[in-house]
């Protein structure tokens, strides 16, 4: 039960310059000889104007009975009950004047009361109980009745309806221009703290990223020349020795010289990786998307891995679906995706087994939303494709973890398996940098499946810098060297596209 | 909801929302002409510069119930202009009920999902629930050339959870619909949040005939599609519906 400024509605002495009111209301009583009392709703009197009642008033108050009658009276026009949307309330006095309460609405709601009066409904005579006061001069009353105005039911209604409507115009204006200027100044608040809001994000993301910057541009400076210049003299000279360059080798030699060939190429293909790392964490993907036709991405794929499976015995199969359409992706980076899924497969599955690669199109909520997209629904068809395995299978606990750089599932110091643990972090960022996902779900001894989705409509301005309604321009976090991208988020990683 | 013991008065919020130029006011506009004068008052406009609303509109609809308490529905618009986010979070706060008005038009289907977002966000903003709250969708400007198909709208109310509307509210088409389908949601949510009905002896029925007369609503979009696909299930193969 929150209430706002907006719910919020001022008493009429807010509303009403309560001065310049009375005048209208004193004109009113002057034209019409009939006298007007304005309250509020807490029934504080703003107006009392008097007509022609004052000289019974006072005669009335001059006697102890009449009196007792009299302040009785007051205390019934005060709180008599009246409802907003409902018609005026009919009072009589003692001496058969009349009254009318009207009930002044502001909104909807009840603001106040107009009580009108008194007028003589009617040729009046002294009520016969009023006799029974020996103070009271009937004669004299009797007279003094007669100044009081005579007006009948309709007169009186229209009367009181052309003050009511003029009230009515007074409130409004007044309260629309309190409300606008409510508003105004909430608004200016709002708006400033939002900017503000905004500004110390823009700030904290600038320093974050001069940091991330200095760091990048060390470490890439370190890798490039401390790892790659020495590396490559490796590789030459063993290249060198091979040709026999430094003369002949011995057999023996020359097994030794190839494995240090081997090895140093597989370094710098760690190396790579390394880089392709750091340009990830640091944002500074490159997304080259071009028109791609799934079964080819898939078979250009499966031409790396077809002699590794082809030694192993192990059976590849295609399952591409019909009217699969192409997608717009960066087919560099797919293929590596699921280059590195196939090269999975097969190191982990036992000789005579079976991979199959699937490719349809599905329906699926946005990556990192919990619903279908409403209004664009474009940006629920993805291009999913599994790499389905019958391997040694991933421990349900070590699913996830799979996923995280360097993390291997056997790292003992005897483990059967080769690989840096950073192919599967690679390809799930790269899967991430098109707005797609990479997941993974296995039964141990049964096999694995690798799911790789692509959205066709991956861009939208909704995604932008700009996530509400254009004014928060809270900027995408970008990843630390230590951070790493939350799985299936989408904007985990920074993207340029080209 | 802001009850008034002094005045037995409640009063129930309810903000239009949407993208620019989606039809929030004219919505406003339509209601104020086509509901019964008597629960209907004054279609105030808060400030507007070029026929665009700066802050908001406000129409309050008002009916004294048989228990004898007086029942308030002020129904409000956002400005939709982008400059303007802080008002709109201003106007939501406290909504007891949100229409979100959206353009039909294809091109408008990025600007309807930024306010989308921007509206669920406000409202968590403001201490609601935005899975909670009673919303319904109006897909305004049915008549427009390029605006999306019957199939496509039918497609998003089965996949969302609020009902869906559509309309034509330059015309009035579709709006009374609307607010009568919003009314019955909120009385649902109220009853769950504050056992109104009992508590109040108010109930849905009561406020409708107050506010709509004999009007009765058209169902939702899914609702209607449901009862299509029903119908056509109890058809015997090779009659006509």
């Amino acid at each position: 039960m929150t209430a706002s400024i907006l719910d919020d509605v001022p008493p009429l002495s807010e509303l009403l310059d309560v001065e310049g009111f009375r005048e209208i209301c004193k004109s009113f009583g002057e034209l019409y000889g009939i006298g007007i009392k304005l309250f509020d709703a807490e029934g504080g009197k703003l107006v009392d104007v008097r007509a022609g009642d004052a000289h019974l008033s006072s005669y009335l108050f001059g006697i102890h009975e009449t009196q007792v009658q009299l302040t009785s009276l007051v205390n019934q026009l005060r709180n008599q009950e009246i409802r907003a949307g409902e018609p005026a309330v009919i009072v009589d006095d003692f001496v058969g004047l009349r009254y009318k309460i009207a009930p002044i609405v502001n909104e909807g709601s009840l603001a106040g009361r107009v009580i009108f009066g008194p007028y003589a409904p009617g040729d009046i005579k002294v009520p016969a109980e009023l006799a029974k006061h020996k103070e009271l001069d009937l004669y004299r009353l009797q007279g003094l009745l007669r100044t009081i105005p005579v007006a009948s039911e309709k007169q009186v209604d229209r009367i009181l309806a052309h003050l009511l409507s003029t009230l009515d115009v007074v409130i409004h204006s007044s309260y629309k221009q309190l409300m606008t200027s409510r508003v105004h100044i909430a608004s200016i608040n709002g708006a400033f703290e939002d900017l503000e809001r905004v500004n110390r994000t823009l700030q904290d993301a600038n320093g974050q990223l001069k940091e991330l910057d200095r760091l990048k541009s060390n470490f890439i400076a370190t890798v490039s020349h401390e790892l790659r210049t020495p590396l490559t003299s490796v590789i030459g000279y063993s290249e060198m020795l091979l040709e026999g360059m430094a003369g002949e080798l011995v057999p023996e030699q020359r097994d030794y010289v190839k494995t240090i060939l081997e090895k140093g190429e597989s370094l710098l293909v760690l190396i790579g990786q390394v880089l392709d790392l750091s340009r990830i964490e640091s944002g500074n993907v490159l997304i080259m998307k071009s028109q791609a036709e799934p079964a080819e991405l898939v078979k250009l794929a499966l031409s790396d891995v077809l002699p590794q499976a082809k030694k192993r015995n192990i059976a590849l199969e295609t399952a591409i679906a019909d009217g699969v359409e192409p997608i717009s992706v960066d087919t560099d980076k797919i293929r590596r995706i699921l280059v590195n899924l196939l090269g999975n497969a097969v190191k982990f599955t036992p000789e005579g087994g079976k991979i199959t690669i699937k490719a349809n199109i599905e329906e699926s909520k946005p990556v990192g939303s919990d619903r279908f997209d409403l209004f664009e629904p474009e940006r629920n068809k993805y291009l999913r494709i599994d790499v389905i395995d019958t391997g040694i299978g991933i421990p349900e606990d070590k699913l996830e973890r799979i996923f995280d750089s360097f993390f291997q599932v056997d790292n003992s110091s005897t483990r059967q398996f080769g690989g840096t643990g950073l192919g599967l972090s690679i390809a799930r960022n790269f899967a991430a940098a098109h707005r797609g996902s990479l997941t993974v779900t296995s039964s141990v001894g049964a096999g694995s499946t690798f799911t790789l989705k692509l959205p066709y409509v991956a861009e939208s301005a909704s995604d932008k810098a700009a996530p509400v309604d254009g004014l928060d321009a809270t900027p995408e976090q970008p990843h630390t060297t230590s951070g790493r991208a939350t799985p299936g988020a989408p904007g985990m990683t920074k993207t340029a596209t080209r | 909801m802001q009850f008034n013991t002094a005045q037995r008065e409640i009063v129930l919020k309810v903000v239009y929302y949407g993208p620019p130029l989606s039809g929030k006011t004219s919505n406003l506009q339509a209601l104020h002409r086509a509901l019964k004068p008597d629960a209907c008052g004054r279609l105030t406009t808060l400030d507007t510069a070029n026929d665009r609303t700066l802050f908001f509109d406000v129409l309050p609809v008002t009916m004294n119930t048989r228990s004898g308490y007086r029942l308030k529905l002020k129904l409000f618009t956002v400005p939709g202009q982008v400059i303007h986010a802080a008002t709109r979070r201003i106007v939501l706060s406290g909504a007891d009920a949100v229409v979100f008005v959206a353009d039909s038009q294809r091109s408008e289907s990025q600007n309807n999902n930024e306010f989308w977002r921007g509206m669920r966000r406000f409202l968590t903003e403001n201490g609601l629930d935005a899975d909670s709250i009673p919303v319904v969708i109006q897909f305004n400007k049915r008549d427009l050339p390029n605006a999306r198909s019957n199939d496509e709208l039918i497609e998003v109310a089965r996949k969302g959870r609020e009902p869906v509307y559509p309309a034509v509210a330059v015309r009035g088409e579709g709006v009374l619909d609307t607010l009568y389908g919003l009314i019955e949601l909120l009385f649902v949510d109220l009853n769950k949040r504050y056992n109104f009905v009992e508590r109040f002896q108010i109930t849905a029925e009561e406020l409708l005939t107050a506010v709509f007369g004999d009007f009765k609503g058209e169902p939702s979009l899914s609702q209607r599609a449901d009862i299509a696909s029903k119908a056509a299930a109890r058809t015997p193969r090779g009659t006509r519906p």
